[in-house]
């Protein structure tokens, strides 16, 4: 078919506008999970040990928003004058392979690991979120579940503010930007707010990114009183004060698809699906894996090693970048395929 | 004639006129130049140095109780454009006379003050030497044997090289510079092009400066402040001394700082110069990042005093020059715990 010079001076006219929507750009919503959640205006829990900490885990999962806009999860609370922390763990884990000298790859001859990251990263399970916390005046999103309200959408709180000369300078208010509240795929945002008291604060978790393999990116967040500095002391004092990576602090956010809310957490008035505590359906293995990943002392690999063997074992291959399947001989791995790795020496 | 041949030649004239820079494309950027006037007062000090005593023949007095020759503390007023830190201006929308007991830019609601532009008058720049970590500027040594007499002069602390070898003499310092940076020329180092500041007729010092493209807005106040040198080492409260490969124990957070029990804290350096060369592993310093947007957090540091414009000048003619005059204005630290901080950092 011919184009004729007209029609396409009439697309591009309507491309140039700027104000078209493209409602359908991006993957689209899955049934049942929210590309938007809004879990309402929480109050700071009290943890005194880490088995604390790990029962007043929040869990959740949400998806792509079916528009141009990226998703993710926000709730308020209003500030005490005291300090409070927001953790928040995207699914699950994610490492660059290993890429120095051959040598450190291979197995000693009693049997012992290389180097820990040897082995890759199963990228196609891993998200990331972006943790931003500022006072609820400043936020420029719309608060909401999408599933309930179509108007939801995830914000920041950029604002134009004046100067006394009349000009407009745009100003970030994000009260964790330049924090720990930094970190890519897959790896835990944390930031501590010295907060007025009475003053409204909403914290916005914007879903950077969600998992290749099946589009659901599961999290868990912790909203506690007192610094991220104290949590984390939590998890040393509970581990033997040994070396960990903050991957350690919230655990169990990698959770089964398709799972009912937990029940703690319809009482709460919490978006579906979403989990309290013990209550979350944490992907069977996960737990162990984020703990080999995060446990400095632990080796990785071992694990990658011992899972390849394993899958093996029952006739199965690695599901990468796609939902796993028994019944067509998948089965979901958290290592990657060490086949995409440089080849060893012979 | 032509209507052709009448034509071509105006299309040039009128091709040529847009070139020359007759055509005004709206822009408000401009090179804006002036001078900064820094008081006499901030370039005195009194050096407190430990000296032996003479006898009359010039030798060193021994003490007949345990046979170790005698010191005496000797005061000597120091007056020398050598004493002027690094200078910092920025243009601002507004300045409060009394923000914190001195002028300083108006902040926005996030704390920033949203400088237009600015420069600095004397630069970090890498020392060549881990003595001269965060104590030697750009533009105030003419040569090397100057600089070393100085801190020889001032500061009761001998100078070494990397392997803890005496300097004895201004060479030493090059030669460091060229085997470390690959330079072959003094220009290419930048530590020695001579003191930028001049007295003038009034006995104070001097020294013209250009804020290259800046965006400028009539009714800019131009406004600075001088970080003055320490008076133990000569550090410079606005270099970062350690980079992100050693801790510096300064806080770096509001909630560090509250914790060590004040208010005040540092952020880490944009560009900061790490020596990993054979033997020579050390963060050599570099310029902290935010001091024109946040200039309070280091105005009030150290056990040096800083000193700050009384009046801010108004720019309202980007081709006209202002003088901006840092008077005899110290700026006090009035909390004692920021010289605890500071103390721990050396």
């Amino acid at each position: 078919m011919m184009v004729s010079p007209r029609n396409l001076m009439v697309l591009a006219a309507v491309g140039m506008t700027g104000c078209m929507s493209f409602p359908n750009l991006g993957q689209q919503p899955i049934d049942g999970v929210p590309g938007v959640a809004h879990f309402g205006t929480l109050t700071p829990a009290t943890v005194a040990s880490y088995e604390d900490a790990q029962n007043r885990a929040v869990f959740g999962e949400v998806g792509p928003t079916g528009t141009s806009f990226a998703g993710g999860f926000t709730f308020d609370f209003v500030g005490t004058g005291e300090q409070v922390c927001i953790w928040v763990d995207p699914e699950i884990v994610t490492w660059n392979s290993y890429l120095g000298a051959i040598g450190d790859l291979v197995p000693a001859e009693d049997g012992a690991p290389g180097s820990a990251f040897a082995y890759p990263d199963n990228i196609g399970d891993d998200g990331d979120i972006d943790l931003r916390v500022g006072q609820s005046v400043f936020y420029t999103g719309t608060v909401g579940t999408d599933l309930e309200e179509a108007s939801a959408r995830i914000g920041n709180f950029l604002v134009d503010i004046t100067d006394s000369l009349g000009n407009t300078i745009p100003s970030d208010l994000d009260l964790c930007s330049g924090t720990a509240a930094l970190g890519g795929r897959g790896v835990p945002e944390l930031c501590t707010i010295d907060t007025i008291e009475g003053v409204s604060y909403t914290a916005a978790m914007q879903a950077f990114s969600v998992p290749l393999d099946d589009f659901r990116l599961s999290y868990g967040f912790l909203f506690v009183e007192g610094g991220c500095d104290e949590l984390a002391a939590l998890y040393s004092e509970f581990a033997g004060n040994k070396f960990y990576t903050k991957e350690c602090v919230l655990q169990g956010e990698g959770l089964i698809p398709g799972s009912e809310s937990g029940a703690a957490a319809a009482q709460a008035g919490f978006p579906t699906p979403s989990w309290i505590g013990g209550e979350a359906p944490v992907i069977p293995g996960s737990r162990d894996f984020e703990s080999n990943f995060c446990d400095d002392n632990i080796d990785l690999q071992t694990f990658c090693v011992t899972e390849a063997a394993d899958v093996e074992a029952r006739g199965l291959r690695c599901a990468w970048g796609e939902p796993a399947n028994e019944d067509e001989g998948t089965t979901r791995c958290f290592c990657g395929d060490p086949s995409t790795l440089p080849r060893l020496a012979d | 004639m032509s209507t052709d041949r009448l034509i071509r030649p105006l299309g040039g004239l009128v091709m040529t006129a847009l070139l020359t820079g007759c055509y005004d494309e709206g822009l408000s950027i401009f090179d804006l130049d002036g001078t900064v006037v820094v008081a006499r007062e901030a370039a005195t000090r009194t050096v407190v140095m430990r000296e032996p005593v003479l006898d009359e023949n010039g030798n060193p007095e021994i003490n007949p109780a345990d046979g170790k020759p005698i010191f005496e503390t000797v005061e000597t007023v120091v007056e020398d454009p050598n004493l002027i830190g690094p200078v910092y201006l920025g243009l601002y929308a507004e300045t409060e006379p009394n923000q914190y007991g001195y002028r300083h830019p108006v902040q926005g609601p996030d704390g920033k003050s949203f400088p237009y532009a600015g420069t600095t008058l004397g630069d970090f720049y890498h020392p060549c030497v881990q003595a001269l970590n965060c104590r030697v500027l750009s533009n105030r040594f003419g040569d090397f044997d100057e600089m070393l007499d100085w801190f020889d002069t001032m500061y009761d602390v001998p100078m070494v090289d990397d392997l803890m070898q005496d300097i004895t003499t201004g060479q030493q310092i090059r030669q460091a510079c060229i085997d470390l940076l690959f330079y072959t020329t003094d220009d290419e180092i930048r530590l020695t092009q001579g003191n930028q500041f001049v007295e003038n007729e009034d006995g104070d010092f001097e020294a013209p400066f250009r804020i290259w493209q800046a965006n400028f807005a009539a009714g800019l106040e131009a406004w600075a402040f001088m970080d003055a040198p320490d008076e133990v080492f000569g550090y410079f409260d606005t270099c970062w001394p350690h980079g992100d490969q050693q801790s510096d124990p300064r806080p770096t957070s509001l909630t560090e700082a509250q914790q060590q029990g004040t208010d005040l804290y540092v952020t880490p350096a944009g560009g900061n110069y790490f020596e990993n060369t054979y033997t020579r592993q050390y963060s050599v310093g570099g310029p902290a990042r935010d001091v024109l947007s946040d200039p309070w957090r280091y105005m009030a540091l150290g056990d040096g005093l800083n000193w700050v414009v009384t009046e801010a000048p108004v720019w309202e003619d980007p081709y006209e020059t202002v003088t901006v005059v840092i008077d005899d204005n110290p700026i006090i630290p009035d909390d004692a715990s920021v010289g605890v901080v500071e103390e721990e950092a050396q």
